[in-house]
């Protein structure tokens, strides 16, 4: 007798003959094989009866007009040129990559030492309108001599102040 | 009676004629739906699915290869967006659910008591069906309850004839345990 092959006993239908006749072999002189092929045997005519069954839609009129709303809302949505360009994969990834691409610009650009804005203003046209007046200027530059002559009268303002001049090297006339 | 779909019809269908295609949906929505609610168990999402499955069919139909049945490839169709949705976390949190099984068109020619069995035996099968793995399911269900061929049913699955045998074996051998254990339960013999 062959050994007991509970597959083969479950899937008796998908078997070819010679195996079949391998399984009935066995089944007439094993009981338990035999009551479990009674039982599977069993179970596939209540499987059979449920297969009968079939669950329907409630209203299939309904359902066949849903379907075909989706579908004519989906093709007028397909001929959009626009909307069918955003649909092609190539389009998608290009975006995708000039977004990296934008992102990874803006990341090096925070990174970067950042220049004053005055060095900017001064490369630019925008200087002559940046400047202080010309009066103002010359009112600086009048005080500024003021107050050195005032220090070169004094004998504690003017040895720090000829000393600070000798380091930066600035030949005094 | 619904027309024949012939390949003129679904190229037809294929070149954008929505009449064409309206004649595909009516002679196919009702089997997707009930493959459709076989694995889901609900009938609103399974009327949802036949609506995505349509809008897929009609994406796709310039595809359409004429060698394979247009049932085959609407069973593909069915199948994979059932799995996604079972895979889906809705479709996890919805496992545990029973099925209810109301709108079965029951056998005529039956007493009410044979009936009543009948009936309590298709819903066991089903419930039987919920506990099994996706895999299992889709077998089980296009293989013993749609009646799919086993060649078929690894077409439709992708899945070698081996994988399908063996997911069938612990399918069936799962649907007769339910089917025991609930004649156990109720001290009834077994069929």
């Amino acid at each position: 007798m062959t050994d007991c092959n509970v597959q083969n006993i479950y899937l008796y239908d998908e078997l070819t003959d010679a195996e079949k006749q391998s399984v009935d072999d066995h089944v007439a002189a094993c009981k338990s094989c035999r009551q479990l092929l009674e039982q599977v045997n069993a179970t596939r005519l209540v499987v059979r009866t449920a297969a009968q069954q079939k669950p329907e839609p409630r209203n299939a009129t309904r359902l066949t007009s849903s379907i075909m709303t989706a579908v004519t809302s989906e093709s007028s949505s397909s001929r959009n040129p626009i909307v069918r360009a955003f649909d092609q994969v190539y389009l998608r990834y290009g975006m995708a990559a000039v977004s990296i691409g934008l992102l990874v610009l803006f990341v090096v650009e925070q990174q970067m030492p950042t220049r004053h804005p005055v060095e900017r203003l001064y490369q630019g046209k925008t200087v002559a309108l940046a400047m202080p007046p010309l009066g103002h200027v010359v009112q600086q530059r009048k005080q500024r001599s003021i107050s050195l002559y005032a220090c070169a009268q004094s004998a504690s303002c003017n040895q720090p102040l000829i000393a600070s001049i000798k380091s930066k090297r600035v030949t005094w006339k | 009676m619904p027309e024949t779909i012939t390949p003129e019809l679904i190229q037809e269908a294929a070149r954008g004629n929505s009449r064409a295609f309206r004649v595909i949906v009516e002679t196919h929505q009702g089997f997707v739906y009930t493959v459709a609610h076989r694995f889901v168990s609900d009938e609103q999402e399974a009327e949802d699915i036949t609506q995505d499955v349509f809008v897929r069919l009609w994406k796709n139909l310039g595809r359409y290869r004429h060698e394979v049945k247009l049932t085959t490839w609407l069973h593909k169709i069915v199948t994979n967006r059932c799995l996604d949705f079972l895979s889906s976390r809705h479709g996890r949190q919805r496992k545990n659910r029973v099925g209810v099984h109301a709108e079965m068109i029951l056998m005529g020619s039956l007493t009410p008591e044979a009936e009543l069995q009948q009936q309590e035996l298709t819903t066991l099968v089903h419930q039987a069906a919920e506990e099994l793995t996706p895999k299992q399911r889709a077998v089980f269900i296009l293989r013993d309850l749609e009646g799919l061929s086993a060649e078929e049913t690894s077409q439709v699955l992708g899945m070698p004839p081996g994988n399908v045998k063996s997911n069938l074996f612990h399918a069936r051998q799962k649907v007769l345990e339910r089917l025991k254990r609930n004649y156990h339960i109720k001290k009834e013999p077994f069929l």
